[in-house]
This record gives structure tokens, sequence and C-alpha cells, in this order.
């Protein structure tokens, strides 16, 4: 019969029913690879999706402590605008470092979201210091510095052009107000950042025999990055500190202490004597008025610039 | 396919479509003035993107849930897509690929209500007294 027939059929376990169920197997094998592999690219692409719109955040953070690190620290430093680059892998971000004399920048190398601000120069002359870009970095020396061997570049800039615009590095005798450095500056000198003691009160004074350089010293400007003058450079300053210790990153413990610092003189505005030195700017015949001045201690010549442009008259007609 | 890797797939794809929703859906309360009710229009809009884009997130949810293997699978391609969608309107502010967006996203709800009527929920186990 017909349907005992099918039946052998069905349990005769011949040649060809072997290849039946090892092609099944075959396809099965087939089709879970293929939807593992299917899965595991779409799982990639999530890892992928997410990495890109998570690096962005990772870096502006990183990004914003290295701002405020530069908005306390170097001496008339500023920082250009950043080139973020976003990639899978080694994602970075770049900025220029720059210095600004009568508001001509000045490149002093370049700061990356993951630098260490930790620089290092060459010096023969410990009152000589210069990066390895070749360019001359102020010094700046502590009243509470016993040593007598100070750097003194404003007998030594005779020799420069009569047109150059130097940027130089004062250490103070003693703390003064903001107003006193002001009202002592001769004609002719543009004060562009001071720097502050924020140091703890100690009693020896040999913690202080050493020489900062225009990196390592802690102050606040008085012009932005454009170069315009900022209305309140304390209150700024102070701004920044307050926001810097919560945003600072690996510098918030750093930039803390600084404001506990500035906040132990009860009031702090221009009539408070912390200030310990200053960069001002002006041409050889505008500081050789510093010479004699008894709060002038040291002073370090930083960048010189020639002006591109004269300040020329119009002619009348 | 393994329960872990189907979470951990649900996780990474709650995330990545969670990140671009929300931030579109910030920009939308960009010109909000503060003080506004939660309940405002501004609001609403807001949170009516959120719960537009967790649509696959949720289809995905259920699928795993209620071991439908098909469900899970199609739930996944379509958080992926809509994923890729959101970062490319977020990126490029296209109105052509927010469009395309809009319209992933639609799917993506009809997908969730395929996968709602054709399977069951698990079913609750009684103790025997």
């Amino acid at each position: 019969m017909k349907d005992n027939h099918d039946m052998d059929q069905l349990f005769n376990f011949d040649h060809k029913e072997k290849d039946l169920i090892t092609s099944a197997k075959r396809k099965s094998t087939w089709r879970m690879t293929w939807i593992s592999g299917l899965v595991s690219v779409l799982i990639l692409t999530l890892v992928v999706l997410i990495k890109l719109q998570l690096t962005p955040w990772l870096l502006d953070r990183e990004i914003i402590a290295q701002e405020f690190y530069y908005e306390v620290h170097g001496a008339n430093t500023f920082v250009g605008l950043w080139d973020e680059s976003i990639r899978l892998i080694g994602s970075s971000a770049k900025a220029p470092r720059y210095k600004l004399v009568q508001g001509q920048p000045v490149y002093r190398g370049d700061v990356t979201n993951d630098s260490s601000p930790v620089e290092v120069h060459v010096s023969a002359d410990p009152l000589q210091a210069y990066d390895y870009y070749g360019n001359k970095m102020m010094q700046f020396i502590h009243p509470q510095t016993a040593s007598s061997d100070v750097p003194n570049d404003l007998f030594g800039m005779d020799a420069m052009l009569d047109n150059t615009i130097i940027e130089m590095g004062v250490s103070f005798n003693d703390a003064y107000s903001l107003d006193s450095v002001r009202r002592m500056l001769p004609e002719g000198l543009d004060l562009q950042w001071v720097w502050v003691d924020a140091f703890p009160v100690i009693e020896e004074e040999e913690a202080f025999e050493m020489i900062l350089t225009e990196n390592e010293v802690i102050g606040y400007p008085l012009i932005d990055e454009t170069g315009k003058e900022i209305m309140d450079p304390i209150e700024h300053f102070m701004d920044v500190l307050e926001i810097g210790k919560d945003r600072g990153g690996r510098y918030k413990q750093e930039i803390a202490s600084i404001q506990a610092a500035m906040h132990e003189t009860r009031t702090l505005d221009e009539t408070t004597k912390n200030v310990i030195g200053a960069v001002v700017i002006g041409d050889k015949e505008a500081l050789r008025n510093l010479r004699n001045d008894p709060m002038v201690r040291a002073t370090s010549v930083g960048a010189i610039v020639h002006p591109v442009i004269g300040k020329g008259e119009m002619e009348n007609e | 396919m393994n329960k872990t890797i189907q979470w951990v797939s649900f996780v990474l794809a709650a995330v990545a479509i969670n990140i671009p929703a929300f931030l579109l859906a910030s920009f939308t309360l960009f010109g909000t003035s503060e003080g506004t009710s939660i309940f405002s229009i501004d609001y609403a809009v807001a949170a009516l993107i959120v719960i537009l884009a967790n649509g696959s997130i949720a289809a995905l949810f259920l699928a795993i849930n209620r071991n439908y293997a098909r469900g899970f699978f199609y739930a996944l391609v379509a958080s992926v897509a809509e994923a890729i969608c959101l970062y490319i309107v977020l990126v490029t502010f296209n109105m052509n690929v927010l469009l395309i967006t809009g319209i992933v996203i639609v799917i993506n709800i009809v997908l969730l209500i395929y996968i709602i009527t054709s399977t069951k929920a698990k079913p609750v186990m009684h103790k025997q007294s």
C-alpha cells in the first residue's frame, strides 16, 4: 500500500536522508552565524555612536580645565581658540598660547587638552631663562627672598633698537595695592598683568630662595585676550577662582587653595596690599624711568616686538 | 540569543538614543523663560520628543522580556537606525535628515505596537496552596 511505502521511506535512513540532516544543520549554522555577525555589527555601531557623542563632552571638560589654569597662571599669557579633533581613537584639542605686547600677539607654543603646564626651560645663567622655542622667559623674585642675586634686565636693554616694544616682568620689594602700583608707574608704560601673593604665610625665608618663571606665578590680567581693558580685574579674577574650583578639572584643588589664600585678607579690592609684581609694556625710554624706583627690586625682559605699523600722524589738509 | 547580550544591547541602544534625544529636547527649551511651569507647552514638546524617541527602546525591552527573538532583532535594527539618524540631525541640523528621522520614529512606534499585539506578557506564576 502507498501509505506503508511512505512510512517505510520516512523511517529509512539511507544516504539521501543523511544529506538532508547535514544540509539542515549547515543552514542552521549559517543562519546563526549571519544573525550573530549582524547583531555584533549593530552593537558595534551603537558603541561607536556613543563614543562620538561622549568624546566632545569629555574633551570640553579638559579644555575648560586648561583654560582655568592659564587664566590664573602665566604672566601676560593668553590661550587662543581651541581646534578640536574628534576621532574614534585619539581625540585631541589644541590651542595657541600667546602674549600680548601692545595688542600684538606673540606666539609662545601650543596647549593641548592633556598637556602638562610644567615647562622646562633652558638657562646656563640662572638669571636668564629661555624656552625651547628660543623665547626669553620673564623671571620673578618674591619680596621675602633674601638673595641679592636678582635679574636686572632694565640695565641691559640699552642695546635694543629704539622703536622696540618690550615686555618687562617687574618684581617689587614689598606687597603693594593695585592703586599704588598704578600711581607708581611712569608715563608711557602699560600695566597688563599683576602678580599676587598667593603663597601661604611662612616664617622661614629660605623657602623663597628660588626664582619663579613667568609660567609659575599666579595673578590676574588687566586686559582680556583681545587686548581690551578689563573694567574690574579683581572681581573678574575672583569670579574665575570661584568657578575654577568646581570646573578646573585636575587643577580644582590648586585653584581652591589660591582662592583660600586670597580670602585671608578681609577685603579684596584695589587697596588690598597683595601685589608683589607686575608685567609692564613699553619702549626703552618709558622703561628707563623705572631704573631709580625704590619699589622695583628686579626686572626681567620677556617678549620683544618691533611694531609692524607705526603710529603715524594724519597730515592736515 | 544569549539574554546577557540582549540586555547589553538594550542598554547601549538606550544610551545611544537618549543622549541626542535629550539634547534635541533641551534645544526646544532654549527660548523658554525662567520660571515657566513644567506643565507648559514648551515642556510638553520636549517630553514628547523624548517619549517618541524611546519607542524603539520600549519595543526592544518588550521583545527581550517576552522572549520574542525575531522582534528583538527587528527592534535592534530599528534602534540603531534611529540612533544614527538622531546623531546626524544633531551634527548637521539638516531638515531632510530630520524628516527621515521622523519617519524612522513612526516606523518604530508601529513596530512597538506590533510587538505588543503579537506577543503575550509572561504568565504570572501563582503559588499553589
